[in-house]
């Protein structure tokens, strides 16, 4: 079938009927929907550059499985060159988009599975790794978009999933047939799912002996009449409703998230890729974050770019732009960003092959990179507001400015240095807002926080990578010790 | 008429506008015949437009007759019109009958 035009991608999504609640009420068409079409253009815009020439050679890919060019977003890595474009890719993305652009988790949970799939078959002997492959050369074939279903809601924190009062607390297998399983529970912060043609479940944490009901990882379409999804209701994202264009600061492009239920919802057997091996469960989970926070050494640097120019260009603006504390700043924010792309450089370029021929992301350096990823957004919005100053919080809206009475106080008391008018200088000031407390920081700080794990999972990952016992061995062998 | 395959890199960190440097080339090279690259087609010459000194773009597996003319920025847009001119102007004539190597760089 070849890639998709931007207009199929949105006529496929229309065709689909869905369970979807924003608000309290449900939702027949999310592709019109103001409050959700901004997250469903950055998907557009995934679909849309794959087939620009001038950024094809990172957008697509020759897949192996099809011998067919794909979007990159559906792609296994099977180079090298893969993991860097790969990073690249999303960095791009970022900068075109200024926010979370929502669909890496395809290929951070395709390039997973393919590598886990292949050795519990080789282990079990079980037909995960055909089943995988098989559901996904239609994935490529058809050029779907999936979303990913980790993160179970847990209920009591300090219990596993066999000890909490509800055990659909955490999703799980509810009954077994022949040609398949039924699974029970939900999934939370459900990037973009309302825009995606299907969704991978897979386990959110390692799973004991006994958890065999839980250590489920399958492939559901988003119109199984089970599922339903409860969009997100989250910073200032009404404001998509009565605000001007001008207050939203980045009017195109947005994210939403969702509680996705799923009530008794039937899956065939060719559409499993793990069911019971507790023991694969915690790999496969830590595979997929060690892909997923590589990528944020991509998208976040991108977004970075967004907000790093949007605070040059206010500070031009207003004739602060010469000032050494000013440049100081830029370069702290620069620095910062780049650290971060350094950061899913090296874990790009220290990837290693698998048993299963894709490439993996080197695990320590991706951990390192996303802990850094926990941290560096916040202090560039830090640095952000003190750029932008207090009109950042204090501008009026655009209906102000269409007020014949208003607007001209407006234009005369607002207006910024050289000539630059006032609508400009609060333009750039809004997209600073957005992206340092309105619905843009949705996605470029809390998301940065916890998505793909939270600081607590990445240093875990750094101390069972940290080989502290080789390095005590340098230390003993310098300073003489036995 | 001489064909002339363009390849973009992806433009991740462009250090300027790739587009407009290969609409200024195409141009001043009227009496050329412009594709987006393919792989598997043979092309008289590449034209690799690469946004950044680090370029990146994937090429190796693209065929061209008579080499590759690379831009990595807007100061390398006289020299590659010229050259491509220049093979143009020598496409046809009975004594270009053996191409240089693949990928020699121009």
């Amino acid at each position: 079938m070849g890639l998709m035009t931007s207009a199929q991608y949105i006529e496929s999504i229309r065709a689909m009927k869905r369970n979807v609640y924003f608000m309290g009420k449900k939702i027949e068409n999310t592709v019109d929907h103001p409050v959700l079409r901004p997250s469903m253009n950055c998907i557009i815009e995934t679909y849309e550059m794959a087939l620009m020439p001038e950024y094809e050679d990172l957008m697509t890919a020759e897949s192996h499985l099809i011998h067919e060019k794909v979007n990159r977003f559906n792609h296994i890595d099977m180079e090298k060159e893969d993991l860097m474009k790969k990073i690249q890719m999303q960095r791009l993305m970022g900068q075109r988009t200024g926010m979370c652009f929502q669909r890496c988790v395809t290929m951070d949970g395709a390039n997973a599975l393919f590598c886990t799939t292949y050795e519990v078959d080789q282990k079990y002997g079980t037909h995960y790794h055909e089943n995988f492959v098989n559901w996904f050369k239609r994935i490529q074939k058809e050029d779907l978009y999936v979303c990913a279903g980790i993160t179970d809601p847990k209920g009591d924190r300090s219990k596993g999933p066999l000890e909490q009062a509800d055990p659909d607390l955490f999703l799980h297998v509810v009954e077994r047939r022949p040609d398949g399983v039924v699974v029970n529970g939900a999934k939370l912060h459900l990037t973009s799912c309302v825009n995606a043609h299907e969704i991978f479940i897979m386990p959110t944490m390692s799973l004991k002996p006994g958890c065999e009901d839980y250590a489920i990882c399958a492939a559901i379409p988003m119109d199984d009449p089970g599922i339903t999804l409860i969009i997100d209701h989250n910073s200032c994202d009404l404001r998509k409703l009565y605000s001007g264009e001008m207050d939203l600061g980045n009017a195109k492009y947005g994210g939403i998230e969702a509680v996705c239920v799923f009530d008794h919802v039937f899956v065939p057997n060719e559409r499993i890729f793990l069911n019971g091996e507790t023991e694969f469960a915690g790999i496969l989970v830590d595979r997929f974050a060690t892909y997923h926070r590589n990528s944020y050494g991509g998208c976040k640097p991108g977004t970075g770019d967004v907000l790093i120019g949007a605070c040059s260009l206010l500070s031009d603006y207003i004739g602060t732009g010469k000032a050494a504390h000013i440049k100081e700043k830029l370069i702290e924010m620069t620095h910062l960003n780049e650290t971060l792309w350094a950061c899913g450089v090296a874990s790009s370029a220290a990837g290693h092959q698998m048993p299963a021929g894709n490439w993996m992301i080197d695990p320590m350096l991706a951990n390192i990179c996303k802990l850094n990823v926990t941290r560096f957004p916040y202090e560039i919005c830090h640095l952000a507001e003190e750029i932008a100053g207090g009109l950042l919080v204090t501008a009026p809206s655009q209906a102000d400015f269409e007020n014949p009475v208003t607007g001209e106080y407006l234009r005369k008391f607002l207006q910024g240095a050289n000539g630059v008018p006032a609508e400009q200088k609060v333009r750039a000031l809004r997209l600073i807002e957005t992206m340092t407390r309105g619905a843009g920081a949705v996605g470029y700080l809390t998301e940065s926080m916890h998505g793909a794990g939270s600081p607590a999972a990445q240093k875990i990952n750094i101390t069972r990578y940290a080989d502290l016992s080789t390095k005590q061995g340098y230390a003993k062998r310098l300073a003489k010790l036995p | 008429m001489l064909t002339v395959g363009i390849k973009y890199c992806g433009g991740c960190m462009a250090t300027y506008d790739r587009v407009a440097a290969c609409a200024e080339i195409r141009g001043r090279c009227p009496d050329v015949r412009w594709e987006y690259a393919k792989e598997g087609v043979c092309y008289d010459e590449l034209l690799l437009i690469q946004g950044c000194v680090r370029r990146c773009a994937s090429c190796g597996n693209l065929i061209a007759r008579h080499g590759t003319v690379t831009v990595c920025g807007l100061q390398d847009v006289p020299r590659a019109a010229k050259a491509i001119l220049q093979m143009a102007a020598r496409s046809g004539r009975p004594d270009e009958t053996e191409p240089p190597p693949q990928g020699e760089n121009k």
